[in-house]
């Protein structure tokens, strides 16, 4: 028995390890799943790819292509450490923290919604309450409340939606980054039952030949080793883009991949959309003061949180719509009532062109011809001003939408024919977004732009005008959906507990078996669900 | 003594950005500044590495021309390599902007967002509108010193980047002392610095090992592509074209000895192009200081002559002596030289980099403030004793249009002639050619011809206005080109090959024990 972290390089080619439990990844959801086993006797094997520290090489082998809408490059989208991803939280929290926004997924995400295809978790919220209870202490943001009254202090307090139906205050925590990224490595490092192989990709998951079982998996290393680890149950945690690339790649007893009988390994791929799009003018100045809550990180309890708005479940119900949040964000924009960006460009380009004809008519218009050059000379001064000195700008609310995805079979992730070092094919991400996505955003900040008028912050400007996808719509890092848990395997890769359907003893954890994605970070979720597939393993051993 | 360094490892950064986004919020830095930014390159490679990030921000250089221009002193270094700025003596004048090769410095501006959401400035008022940058953390780095830590080594005293980097990428430490974590690698693993043909000697260096090598595969990495410098506009621009023609007239005025109000107009130009500039400068006040670094940078040497000029021409045309006017065409003269090592400094802007351009910028101004003579006062050509002025004028614009070919074709430094390129080839180049040139050139010519048959037709002068008008227009044009079309920072470049630990040699005339490579 080995008590210590492994470099797999120097592991032997051909030896064969074995353990317990074999969890692939140590990021989030591996980390979470191998702490929560450290009290147990269960001989517990976390296979990372990467090393203590990230290198240029092995981050190059989570390459691959961006086939759909403009994505991150793919090798920067996740980070092959110890600690996973979670180096790569990027929010300042205060003093010199860094770290990543928390939040649990709400009641109606879990629920089936008829407008809302593919929707509904086989469980329903209160079955992760108390595992999200824990996940929060891991995280360190307890105490584990998550409501607002909990939170209020001095001038934080939820001003905005205390008069509306449609809309209310949410509150988002902040968890650190070193707790994934240091912390908790350490305590693994210490760990008796724990070993971790460090610098090992697995390369493949072989199964009995009926298919119904894991037998070995199958780990190289860049140096050229190859080895085995045997054990009783498996868990890849490796993110929602390389965890089905792994079952795709695994297709030597079962051409299609693994758990893929029902074609639905990749599919369903969901991002949050992140969109900064329409404001709200203040009428008053001092509105900010009142605002403080939506505006800044604050530390209270000893926890980082901020609060932001969304729509009531009646509301979302009513309008039929995704669930999403804004935050309001405080910038300095020129005021779309005076300077009217688009409104300017078609008046002055019609009334030239009305100039000309009026002129080509015989000079019949001359009232037209006094106004058109008046307005285009306004427009030339106006030019100059801004390329000089730039036109006044005031302090309004930029509002940052962050909103989930309809689940969507044809966003997804596939093999293509490159290779990587390993001679593995690389992926392709076909990422999409539906017109429902983006109009249920519009309707969104319809509903909140009437709210917030009426409860006084200002004038709503919408600036989403079109059907088409938004320019500037990006993702956050958080991939959804690519082993959607379903208790029927016709409709999902993994059934209620993790377990890959018709494989016994094949878990995942990790985000891609999110069914729905709501609009909360994932982290909070992820770590809520490792815990409870712990759990889980640990009374499938007893 | 210290000499205080870092390393970025090619290989280990990620570009989690952790390093620049702390660097902000610890030093509370606004929207638009940066201390520290990470480049992403990706370098299109089916197999081996296809990309790597690279965290830069001031690199502390050894020879550092930022040091050299602040015309303030308010840029200094200290004895152990840390270049840093005294807030309460910088002026903003952005001259050390433009002449850093590593866009490690911003100007800080006004948190107007803050005023307007909370009413309240988050900055010390004092520091706004001066210069910025990283000073390696300098506040912590000297309390845990004082306490007795290790910078590099305890995270209490080092800096904040270095502390975050969960890759390992950064390490910090006393490039002098052979034990520290950099020295350590250095002598390890093969290392390269950015812009390192500039000879700045930057005190942050990259390690790279042999996937990266082969992954560059024998081409520098051109990180950051060069980008139109935003530090100078127009007021930077009246100022050179504006303040060049005055003093170009007051030389001028002087040598043709007309009335004592022509060199007083001269200097009026150039005081006027001085009082533009208090519109950019972050804090016009402190250009009391402006003359404290005359021993090296040009800016305080124009400001000095511009100011010789000012008082030199208001005194000849008080007390009407002529001394205090030739006084004035020399400082006149001098000013322009300065002008042209202004630009000529900016190490950051690989197209005023060039030695011609000093040159240059003196017949410029000599021909646009004939140019402003010959416009205000075309019967100058008809006055007796004068007949020397239009083939002077000629042999000017001649003059001139050589130096400019000169100028533009330089190339013997690497990055100028892609740099000029665009000044060469660039379409209001060729109009400012018949403007500044040809066409007054020829009309001059006329005239000249002209005069020695006919003297007294009364065309003559009006074609020489319109000349005169001519070589001013189209100087500025000139200069605009110059300053902006021209004006692009310098592209941030690797190169190999990087220094070998084996192949590391120690200069000549330096001791072993001095040098930790």
């Amino acid at each position: 028995m080995i008590f210590m972290n492994l470099d797999a390089q120097l592991c032997e080619t051909g030896a064969t390890l074995h353990a317990d439990i074999c969890i692939v990844g140590a990021g989030v959801a591996g980390i979470s799943l191998a702490r929560e086993l450290m009290a147990t006797d269960l001989k517990v094997c976390l296979l990372e790819s990467g090393g203590t520290a990230t290198d240029t090489v092995t981050q190059a082998l989570c390459a691959g292509e961006n086939i759909g809408l403009p994505y991150y490059p793919l090798d920067t989208a996740r980070v092959r450490v110890m600690g996973g991803s979670s180096v790569k939280w990027e929010v300042p929290i205060g003093g010199d923290r860094i770290g990543a926004r928390l939040r649990p997924l709400d009641p109606i995400d879990f629920e089936y919604r008829d407008w809302v295809p593919y929707s509904g978790w086989p469980f329903s919220s209160s079955e992760l309450n108390p595992y999200y209870n824990r996940a929060q202490v891991i995280c360190g943001v307890d105490p584990v409340s998550f409501k607002v009254e909990d939170w209020e202090m001095g001038e934080f307090r939820p001003s905005l939606s205390r008069n509306s139906e449609d809309v209310e205050t949410i509150l988002y925590k902040f968890g650190e980054r070193e707790r994934f990224s240091t912390e908790y490595p350490k305590e693994l490092e210490g760990s008796e039952n724990t070993t971790v192989l460090l610098n090992a990709s697995v390369l493949g998951i072989e199964t009995s030949r009926a298919g119904d079982e894991v037998e070995r998996i199958h780990v190289g290393t860049l140096s050229g080793k190859r080895f085995q680890v045997k054990a009783r149950t498996y868990v890849l945690a490796a993110g929602g883009i390389e965890t089905p690339r792994l079952l795709l790649l695994s297709n030597r007893q079962q051409s299609a991949g693994l758990g893929n009988q029902h074609d639905l390994v990749g599919r369903f791929f969901m991002e949050h959309l992140h969109l900064w799009a329409g404001m709200v003018v203040p009428d008053h100045p001092n509105t900010f003061a009142t605002t403080t809550m939506y505006n800044d990180v604050k530390a209270i309890h000893g926890v980082a949180v901020i609060a932001k708005l969304a729509l009531t479940r009646e509301a979302l119900r009513r309008e039929k719509l995704l669930n999403q949040n804004v935050q309001l964000i405080p910038c300095l924009r020129e005021d779309p009532f005076r300077y009217p960006r688009r409104k300017i460009k078609k008046a002055s380009t019609s009334r030239m062109s009305l100039a000309g004809g009026v002129v080509a008519a015989g000079g019949g218009g001359f009232r037209e011809v006094i106004t058109g050059s008046r307005d285009l000379a306004l427009r030339g001064i106006r030019q100059i001003r801004k390329k000089t000195f730039g036109l006044p700008k005031r302090a309004v609310y930029v509002l940052a939408n962050m909103t989930e995805q309809i689940p969507n079979p044809d966003s997804r992730v596939i093999l293509g024919e490159k290779l990587d070092a390993f001679g593995q094919r690389r992926v392709q991400l076909d990422w999409r977004i539906t017109a429902q996505d983006i109009n249920s955003i519009r309707r969104t900040q319809q509903v909140l732009g009437k709210a917030l008028e009426q409860a006084g912050l200002g004038r709503f400007f919408q600036e989403l005008l079109e059907d088409e996808p938004p320019r500037k719509t990006h993702g956050g890092y958080h991939h959804m959906g690519t082993t959607r848990m379903h208790s029927d395997p016709k409709q999902g890769v993994v059934d209620a507990n993790c377990r890959v359907h018709g494989i016994s003893n094949l878990y995942i954890a990790g985000p891609s078996v999110f069914p729905t994605g709501g609009y909360a970070n994932p982290v909070l979720t992820v770590v809520a669900l490792a815990v409870r597939l712990s759990d889980h393993l640990r009374r499938q051993f007893m | 003594m210290a000499r205080w360094g870092m390393t970025v490892d090619l290989t280990r950064c990620n570009g989690c950005a952790g390093c620049a986004i702390n660097c902000s919020q610890v030093h509370d830095l606004q929207p638009g500044q940066s201390w520290r930014q990470v480049a992403d390159v990706e370098l299109e490679l089916e197999q081996g590495v296809p990309r790597l990030f690279l965290s830069m921000s001031c690199m502390q250089c050894e020879e550092a021309p930022c040091l050299e221009v602040c015309p303030t002193s308010a840029t200094y270094q200290r004895t152990d390599g840390i270049v840093a700025i005294e807030a309460s003596r910088c002026m903003g004048c952005g001259y050390c902007i433009v002449a850093c090769p590593y866009l490690a410095r911003s100007i800080i501006p006004r948190d107007r967002l803050h005023l307007a959401v909370y009413g309240r400035d988050r900055q010390d008022a004092s520091q706004v509108g001066t210069c910025s940058k990283c000073d390696f953390c300098l506040p912590r780095l000297e309390s845990g010193l004082a306490r007795g830590l290790q910078p590099g080594v305890d995270r209490q005293a080092t800096p904040v980047c270095v502390n975050t980097c969960v890759g390992g990428a950064l390490q910090f430490g006393d490039l002098e002392d052979t034990e520290s974590p950099v020295s350590i690698l250095l002598r390890q693993r093969a290392s390269a610095r950015l812009n390192e043909e500039l000879g700045t000697g930057p005190a942050v260096y990259y390690l790279t090992d042999q996937a990266v090598e082969r992954s560059m595969n024998g081409n520098p990495l051109e990180l950051i592509p060069p980008q139109t410098q935003s530090v100078w506009g127009w007021p930077a621009l009246v100022n050179f074209s504006v303040g060049g023609a005055g003093a170009g007239l007051c030389v001028w005025s002087v040598l043709l000895g007309l009335e004592a109000w022509w060199p007083l107009l001269g200097a009026s130009l150039i005081l006027l192009g001085f009082m533009t500039l208090t519109l950019e400068a972050g804090r016009p006040l402190r250009a009391v200081y402006a003359l404290a670094n005359l021993r090296r940078s040009w800016m305080s040497r124009e400001a000095l002559a511009g100011g010789l000029v000012v008082l030199s021409a208001g005194a000849g045309f008080a007390f009407s002596h002529v001394s205090w006017l030739v006084l004035a065409a020399i400082a006149a003269g001098v000013f322009l030289v300065c002008q042209g090592g202004i630009l000529y400094a900016s190490r950051g802007i690989a197209a005023w980099c060039v030695s011609w351009i000093v040159p240059w910028f003196f017949a410029s101004g000599m021909v646009v403030g004939g140019g402003l003579l010959l416009a205000l006062r075309p019967s100058i050509i008809l006055e007796p004793g004068a007949s020397w002025v239009l083939p002077a004028l000629i042999g000017c614009v001649l003059a001139e249009g050589l130096l400019w070919w000169l100028y533009t074709s330089e190339s013997t430094r690497s990055g100028t002639r892609e740099a000029l390129r665009n000044l060469r080839k660039h379409p209001v180049t060729y109009l400012s050619l018949f403007g500044f040139r040809l066409i007054p050139a020829l009309l001059l010519a006329a005239v000249w011809a002209d005069s020695w048959i006919a003297v007294s037709l009364p065309l003559f002068p009006a074609m020489g206005a319109v000349a005169g008008a001519a070589l001013v227009l189209g100087g500025m044009v000139q200069k605009f080109q110059v300053i902006t079309t021209a004006g692009k920072l310098r592209p941030i470049t690797l190169r190999l090959p990087v220094s070998r630990p084996k192949a590391k040699r120690l200069r000549a005339n330096e001791p072993v024990e001095s040098r930790a490579l």
